[in-house]
């Protein structure tokens, strides 16, 4: 027996004796959860904190939006903050997470606010694990001090995207119709408003009935049907300049306007020789209108199909009446600065 | 896919006769008490696909041991997929909370190393 041959016939076994100590073969039991008791997650969302009395009301805000947004979801359940044991000073350190799960906490929001030299308001954020004693996320933004409630809504969708996994819709914008006065003479206006229902602003005077507003899935912009001098037609108004415009140009009514999904597009129904016809962005039976030859009009491929089906699969004519608003993501505004902290 | 019940029927019928009883009984008091804790995201577009599995160990007192750790698939799932990612979390989230389980300490050995999963198929039906 060579030495090497020696080594082997010798350590093999004993190789294999260490392994199958230090393995002992164990039964592992194979548990499938399949039932589930859905409660909102409790996440605490204490006041940002702030370096003095100015920066710290808007702390307070701020935190009172994002708890506010996060309720309203139902999947979110936001603690009292009087039962915070922990007073959040200092972001950039560890929360005392035994702290946080004696009052069940399952999430932490930790976030300050400080006005800059510069005027604008930075704000940082930290969302914490607090059993995993991790952090989720960590973001810093920088706006004006104007934008503070913006600023709490996109950290509302950041919070609700990294916990759920889906985007999250609380920086958007919903228009609506807005109905005043006696049943007879109702004034309808064009409005806008925060997805939380603050910051209504009115687009139109009520001069004239408005009627299915849309937005345009892209861009700051809402076509709807207004009966301006007493032509029902679909009319385009543009958020950013506050232009308002008559969308192609026909003989008769127009109304029912949708966007395509890039934006770029607008269905409507025109009424054609007694009939209703359908625009849209099919390209069988096509016939181009006046608004398609405006060179850079971003709406001027309005093309014509007689077939429904060409339509987008959208049925101009049997929306619910009900489906008279749409939510949509803000455009980031160019004073915007993101990083992590 | 065969249905993964199917596998852990197979695996408990491995034990003869008291012991198959008893494995039974076990995974199913394990069953109801996470689930009391377990509330899983809603809204992912193929919840079908999101099925966290844990690998575990418990004290025995019934208290999670380390802290959960998913299965290499589940893992690397979880790091492409915010989805599965939120379902992990979910998933963690009620195994630590319900701590610490009541079982039997006689049949410690049997309850001691755990795998879990997390199927929501029969909720999204």
């Amino acid at each position: 027996m060579t030495h090497r041959g020696f080594l082997r016939a010798i350590l093999a076994p004993l190789a294999f004796a260490l392994l199958s100590l230090a393995s002992p073969a164990r039964a592992e039991l194979h548990v499938t959860v399949d039932q589930a008791n859905p409660q909102p997650l409790p996440i605490a969302i204490p006041d940002f904190a702030a370096p003095n009395p100015g920066d710290a009301a808007v702390g307070q805000n701020i935190a009172r939006v994002v708890r506010a947004d996060l309720d309203r979801s139902g999947l979110f359940h936001p603690l009292d903050p009087a039962s915070f044991v922990e007073k959040i000073t200092n972001i950039n350190t560890a929360p005392q997470f035994g702290s946080w799960r004696a009052i069940n906490a399952q999430a932490l929001v930790a976030g300050q606010v400080a006005t800059q030299g510069d005027g604008r308001l930075r704000v940082d954020f930290r969302l914490w694990d607090v059993f995993g004693e991790s952090q989720m996320i960590g973001q810093q933004y920088f706006t004006t001090p104007e934008n503070w409630r913006r600023i709490a809504h996109i950290i509302s969708d950041a919070i609700y995207e990294r916990i759920t996994g889906e985007k999250g819709y609380f920086d958007t914008r919903i228009v609506f119709i807005s109905e005043s006065g006696p049943a007879l003479h109702r004034i309808k206006r064009l409005a806008v408003m925060d997805e939380d229902g603050a910051d209504p602003i009115f687009l139109t005077k009520g001069d004239y009935l408005v009627l299915t507003p849309r937005f345009n899935p892209t861009a700051q912009m809402i076509a709807y049907m207004s009966y301006i001098g007493g032509k029902p037609r679909v009319y385009l108004f543009d958020l950013e300049s506050g232009r308002q415009e008559s969308l192609g140009n026909f003989p008769n009514m127009t109304f029912s306007p949708r966007f395509s999904p890039d934006g770029n597009k607008v269905a409507l129904t025109p009424r054609i020789r007694r009939q209703f016809g359908h625009l849209c962005d099919g390209s069988a039976h096509t016939r181009r209108h006046k608004a398609d030859k405006r060179s850079g009009h971003r709406h001027g491929a309005v093309l014509f199909a007689r077939r429904l089906a060409d339509c987008l699969r959208i049925r101009p004519r049997r929306q619910p009446a009900d489906l008279c608003h749409e939510r949509r993501r803000l455009q980031p505004a160019p004073c915007f600065v993101r990083g992590g902290p | 896919m065969p249905p993964r019940n199917a596998r852990v029927a197979d695996r408990t019928t491995k034990g003869a006769g008291a012991m198959n009883a008893m494995t039974a009984d076990l995974v199913d008091a394990l069953k109801n008490q996470i689930a009391q804790c377990w509330s899983p995201p809603v809204g992912a577009p193929h919840p079908e696909q999101l099925i966290p599995s844990f690998r575990l160990s418990l004290n025995p007192d019934g208290s999670v041991s380390q802290t959960p750790q998913l299965t290499a698939d589940s893992a690397a799932q979880a790091a492409s997929d915010p989805f599965m990612r939120a379902a992990a979390e979910a998933a963690r989230r009620a195994i630590v909370t319900c701590q610490p389980y009541k079982l039997p300490a006689d049949k410690y050995s049997a309850w001691r190393d755990i795998t879990i999963d997390f199927d929501p198929r029969k909720m999204v039906q």
